[in-house]
């Protein structure tokens, strides 16, 4: 059990580091530290490092207890002594993560020469294949600060280059992109019709009232296309909590959406209507409305 | 699952998040992913992912890339974190209402096991132990020493119980590793087995952790691959305090397990059979050192004390269970169904299919009626019933 304690903040490393608390020499202990030569000055200013990266300055000593002890202080110690060269820490590393690097990245590229590739160059930035001006090797492990595991980190990082690096290669363009350039929609030969702002207005409010859970569950399920399965996995919960609460929110949502659209001045026929209007049926007239704008 | 309208679909698409809002970096997505966030933080990390398809592509990359019949395992008992846990309380509470009704039992109820805690295994510790061990002479142990090795498994020293086969080629000149006995590397042992070995009596981590040594002998009997059966003399069984009781219709839900905040937590699905009150089957869903959920069927003997995995299919992620007196039927990843008509220690599988479908999914549930008609439900939404053990199927 971690016993809150009084470090705080940075300034107070060099005081606090002599008189540690009970709960730092617990962490010191259960993170293995000692066989990496780490020393408790070092292991509590990693902690410090951390705790500055997430608290803000005027955190109280409990908030950063509560940090503290909610690390992965093997994993983090393990990921900075490797930082700092320690041979021993990167045996274990590489008997612990090497494989499942690898693995990670065929399960995400799919193909094998393309996971390799991504493999290796992660591998390599966390080696660190460049160096400070003091001759330090930058590795990209001294990055990783213990929230998570080390092992998610590192799928996150793969997911991250993988997902970076298929984007530039095949120039994705974002859907907000898309519409902007007009690409989405296909001009027709007939009058000119657009969404009414209303509805846009009502739907609009409509998503902001919804909680940021709701709105993670809906933007998944219904831009992203994700099953309910990964949906539960990346969110903690069970699938039928999932399924049931994409429900409750999509009817929720269109009864509000319906509410805000009488409120403008829909009768409930027109707002049923319009609800089921569908966008890519419309199309704006840019050159319409580039000839406006120069009219005026 | 209900229609989202188009118009709603397009705008929710188009929110983006704010200015102030920045991206969460690789330790806060996999932070958030294991659930080990602060409340504050993960809130406002649940905000950004919501109007960021960048970030939710990176999580959904990073963490679901596994077959989509992945188990996610979640604490009836747990202390939650986040609006979810609410949720997770209120499942809680009305599954064990839903079983207490379910089941009208004469005698003295078992204890429902509602989670148990698998320790996040972090074997680093371990490792070091071994390769510090390999490079210095082992000093040969007293008479006393070796007669308690001898006595008792956990004696062993903890490099004798561990770790991970692979090829390894460094890129530098690995050091010589000399050691008076060699440093066995195998396969990495399933959860259970990191979890009997890894757990501590009174540490920290450990301090909600449930096993008895026949759990340990079960757990290590998993790992090389053999199913397991009580061993005749087993010693009273190592209790964590336990947690409040749940109560719910005159049926008393023991959690066994509190959640600390670096560890995942594991929820046990149950299935009691009525004729037999003291035999519970359930899935362990732990999620292994790689952070992927295999579902496991366990069976408990004695009313939840102490459980033991029953080996039914590899390579499947069992997700539900249902028993009826020595009727058990097990389903889980790619629709998968198995059933034992002698209480688990034979299984034959079942294709749920009629003319012109199959199942699809992964199997989420499984019910069976007084009738004796089997209901299961899988994943993809599909539900399918056979009232003839499970010869004949039709998709409701």
């Amino acid at each position: 059990m971690c016993h809150h304690g009084s470090i705080a903040g940075t300034e107070e490393s060099e005081a606090q580091a002599e008189g540690a608390e009970p709960y730092l020499a617990e962490l010191y202990a259960k993170s293995s530290a000692e066989k990496f030569r780490v020393s408790l000055q070092d292991f509590t200013a990693i902690l410090q490092d951390v705790s500055g990266r997430y608290l803000p300055r005027n955190a109280t000593r409990a908030e950063a207890a509560e940090l503290h002890c909610g690390l992965r202080v093997e994993d983090l110690v393990l990921a900075r002594a490797c930082a700092r060269g320690n041979e021993l820490a990167w045996e274990c590393f590489l008997l612990q993560y090497r494989q499942k690097l690898y693995d990670t990245a065929a399960a995400i590229a799919k193909e094998e020469s393309a996971a390799r590739e991504l493999a290796d160059g992660l591998y390599a930035d966390l080696f660190g294949v460049r160096q400070a001006a003091d001759g330090h090797r930058i590795s990209k492990l001294a990055s990783y600060t213990g929230r998570g595991s080390l092992e998610g980190w590192l799928r996150t990082v793969l997911a991250q280059e993988y997902v970076n690096r298929f984007r530039r290669e095949r120039r994705l363009v974002s859907f907000d992109e898309k519409s902007e350039a007009g690409e989405q929609f296909e001009a027709k030969p007939i009058a000119v019709a657009r969404v009414d702002s209303r509805l846009e207005q009502a739907v609009d409010e409509a998503l902001a009232e919804l909680s940021p859970e709701s709105r993670l569950l809906l933007a998944s399920w219904y831009l992203d296309g994700r099953t309910l399965a990964q949906i539960a996995r990346l969110l903690g919960v069970h699938e039928s909590t999932i399924s049931r609460r994409i429900d409750k929110t999509t009817v929720s949502l269109r009864k509000r959406i319906i509410r805000g659209l009488r409120e403008r001045g829909m009768n409930a026929r027109e707002a049923q209507e319009a609800m089921e209007v569908d966008v890519r049926e419309l199309f704006v007239d840019v050159r319409g409305r580039l000839a406006q704008g120069k009219s005026a | 699952m209900a229609k989202m309208p188009n118009i709603v679909r397009s705008r929710l698409a188009r929110r983006t998040p704010g200015s102030a809002n920045t991206h969460p970096d690789a330790n806060l997505l996999a932070a958030f992913a294991e659930q080990t966030l602060l409340p504050r933080e993960r809130t406002e990390v649940t905000a950004h992912l919501a109007d960021c398809a960048d970030c939710r592509e990176y999580l959904a990359v990073a963490f679901t890339i596994e077959s989509s019949d992945m188990t996610v395992a979640h604490s009836m008992g747990a202390v939650s974190r986040g609006g979810f846990g609410q949720w997770r309380r209120a499942t809680a509470v009305a599954a064990c209402c839903v079983l207490a009704t379910a089941l009208q039992y004469e005698a003295q109820p078992p204890a429902l096991v509602v989670a148990r805690r698998a320790v996040t295994v972090n074997t680093s510790s371990n490792i070091v132990d071994s390769i510090a061990a390999a490079r210095k002479p082992t000093p040969e142990p007293g008479p006393a020493q070796a007669r308690k090795k001898a006595e008792h498994p956990r004696s062993q020293p903890p490099s004798t119980l561990l770790a991970a086969k692979e090829n390894i080629a460094l890129e530098s000149e690995p050091p010589q590793i000399t050691a008076q006995a060699p440093v066995v590397l195998t396969a990495p042992p399933p959860a259970e087995a990191l979890v009997a070995q890894r757990l501590q009596p009174a540490s920290a981590d450990a301090k909600s952790s449930f096993v008895s040594p026949q759990q340990e002998s079960s757990a290590q009997a998993v790992a090389t691959g053999s199913a397991v059966r009580s061993s005749p003399a087993v010693p009273a069984p190592v209790r964590a305090k336990p947690a409040p009781a749940i109560r719910g219709h005159g049926f008393q839900a023991q959690a066994l397990t509190q959640r600390t905040p670096a560890s995942p937590t594991v929820i046990v699905k149950t299935a009691i059979a009525p004729e037999a009150p003291r035999v519970l089957w359930s899935i362990n869903a732990s999620p292994d050192t790689s952070g992927a959920s295999r579902g496991v069927v366990q069976r408990s003997t004695d009313a939840g004390q102490t459980w033991e995995a029953v080996s039914v299919r590899e390579r499947v992620s069992f997700r539900a269970v249902a028993s009826d007196g020595s009727d058990v039927w097990a389903g889980g990843s790619d629709a998968a169904l198995f059933h034992s008509s002698d209480s688990g220690e034979h299984w034959e599988q079942i294709q749920v299919a009629q003319e012109d479908a199959t199942a699809s999914g992964a199997i989420v549930r499984i019910d069976i009626s007084r009738t004796g008609e089997i209901r299961i439900t899988t994943s993809s939404g599909e539900d399918w019933a056979s009232s003839d053990t499970g010869r004949h199927w039709k998709r409701q």
